[in-house]
């Protein structure tokens, strides 16, 4: 009895997990890569400005920009005093004992970084509408 | 915070990760990266730049997918200034003809 009652809870585990696998894990996708990090590596730097840029409008404490680059947080005290320095991030407000910060866009290094973003995004999106044309080229001389 | 912030994250969002036309993405993955107090005006807006046809949607058996519709640069292009002092981008020297 005690051998078919573990063989039922092993059986429930298995068709749970295939069930949190089928509509937990697997068809919702994290998002891809963006072209930005595509192009400069996937480095923590890299993922932070990424993040950074499309992300201007709003304020972020430190921790949870560490969150949603995913970056470590100890990797990004590390690196956060050089992009204050150079000036490349700004402290907008404190809430609730926390400083919150966003890019600084009046900065020219960073209004060219979000220009180079931009023209390599555009060409990454023309260069795929150019493929999306050869293919119904070809589709079309084949019928 | 101005409901063409939320917009214009969206878009920029949407086309930093080059999602326009046929390549999507859930709407779930939208609301990451937000502030915690804004995640629940997503959809709204969402909805919102659907009926601008800025926005295609794309109904599936495992939720909506959306994607930035290619034919609307010009309009998207209006959203990269929402919200941000950048000033005006290449954009004339990528599409001469088209701007």
């Amino acid at each position: 009895m005690g051998f078919l009652f573990e063989m039922n809870l092993i059986t429930e585990n298995i068709i749970n997990n295939s069930k949190k696998y089928k509509y937990g894990s697997c068809l919702i996708k994290d998002m891809e890569n963006s072209v930005f990090i595509r192009t400069f590596g996937n480095y923590p730097l890299v993922r932070i400005i990424d993040f950074l840029i499309y992300s201007r409008d709003f304020d972020y404490p430190i921790t949870e920009l560490a969150k949603n680059a995913n970056v470590n947080f100890q990797t990004l005290k590390k690196i956060w005093k050089s992009l204050e320095d150079n000036g490349l991030v700004k402290k907008t407000r404190i809430l609730g004992g926390a400083q919150l910060f966003k890019i600084n866009t009046e900065n020219p290094v960073v209004q060219k970084i979000i220009e180079l973003n931009n023209v390599l995004c555009w060409k990454a999106i023309d260069g795929k509408s150019k493929i999306d044309e050869q293919v119904v080229k070809v589709n079309v001389s084949r019928h | 915070m101005e409901d063409g912030d939320l917009k214009g994250f969206i878009v920029k969002k949407l086309f930093h990760h080059n999602y326009v036309g046929g390549k999507h993405t859930s709407i779930d993955n939208l609301k990451k990266g937000l502030p915690t107090h804004i995640k629940g005006d997503v959809i709204s807006a969402v909805k919102l730049l659907i009926k601008e046809q800025i926005i295609l949607s794309k109904p599936t058996s495992y939720g909506v997918q959306v994607s930035l519709n290619p034919r609307k640069k010009q309009e998207i292009e209006v959203y990269f200034f929402i919200g941000s002092n950048t000033p005006q981008l290449c954009c004339d020297m990528i599409f001469p003809d088209e701007v």
